[in-house]
């Protein structure tokens, strides 16, 4: 009996048909608080690693990683895992503020979205710019 | 037609009467990670193209050790739980679900551990 259910339903689409509809500011930044969260576990185990395969690498400033870190390639890499790292925690906070009760009205949810969106860009910017100005 | 599901059928599928524990621990670490998050891009701008004498008495400060591996346990114990969280949500085969939450679980201790290990060697070796 559960096969039988389970092999009717798999052919049938899923519930939300994403191929049809309209991304919206709410959904989309719901999928991607996710998908940045993923990121940045990996992104942070890669990060970790490096540090201690680095550590215990005698002259590690010649070796494949160390170069690889300090290319444009590498430093790109730790830029977009800054800009997750942002991003998911002002939607984070945006979800702290759902869990005691606050900002569920359609207004909220629209403006308090857009306002993480921007807060993640310019942390990530002033922060990069303070990075490469200070010496 | 009978639309009782056999008891059977719905046996150890239910609520495992832990979920409110994992809510209340991954909301308690995201306000730990907010602060050690705030510490991190500070001490990363504050170190980074830095002369090696300020980073050789940040890796000796006791505080930035401690901040350090917080910031890992709590970002590896925050991460853990969301990654288990998204498994549970798309991994349906059982096996592989059930695979995937071992490893991640072994990845996060010994992250953790070699980490700490790591960062006690530094010191070591700078004092």
């Amino acid at each position: 009996m559960n096969s039988a259910y389970n092999k009717q339903n798999s052919s049938r689409p899923l519930s939300p048909h994403l191929t049809i509809y309209r991304p919206q500011i709410t959904s989309v930044l719901s999928i991607l608080h996710r998908i940045s969260g993923v990121v940045l576990f990996f992104g942070l185990l890669f990060l970790l690693w490096s540090i201690i395969f680095l550590i215990y690498t005698p002259e590690s400033a010649n070796s494949w990683l160390w170069k690889f870190l300090n290319s444009k390639a590498g430093i790109g890499i730790i830029i977009a895992w800054s800009y997750s790292l942002f991003f998911h925690a002002c939607t984070g906070i945006r979800h702290l503020f759902w869990d005691i009760g606050y900002g569920f009205s359609l207004k909220a949810v629209t403006w308090s979205g857009w306002l993480a969106l921007f807060t993640s860009l310019t942390l990530t910017i002033i922060s990069w710019l303070a990075i490469f100005l200070y010496i | 037609m009978n639309c009782k599901s056999k008891s059977i059928n719905n046996r150890n599928l239910g609520s495992a009467h832990n979920g409110t524990e994992h809510f209340i621990q991954q909301r308690v670490s995201s306000v730990m990670l907010i602060i050690l998050c705030t510490w991190l891009v500070c001490s990363v701008i504050y170190i980074s193209r830095a002369p090696v004498e300020r980073l050789t008495s940040f890796i000796s400060s006791p505080f930035h050790v401690t901040a350090a591996i917080m910031f890992i346990a709590y970002f590896l114990l925050h991460g853990t739980q969301g990654l288990q969280v998204v498994i549970e949500d798309y991994v349906h085969c059982k096996a592989l679900k059930y695979t995937m939450l071992f490893l991640l679980n072994f990845v996060c201790i010994a992250t953790f551990i070699i980490s700490v290990v790591a960062i006690l060697d530094v010191r070591t070796l700078v004092n």
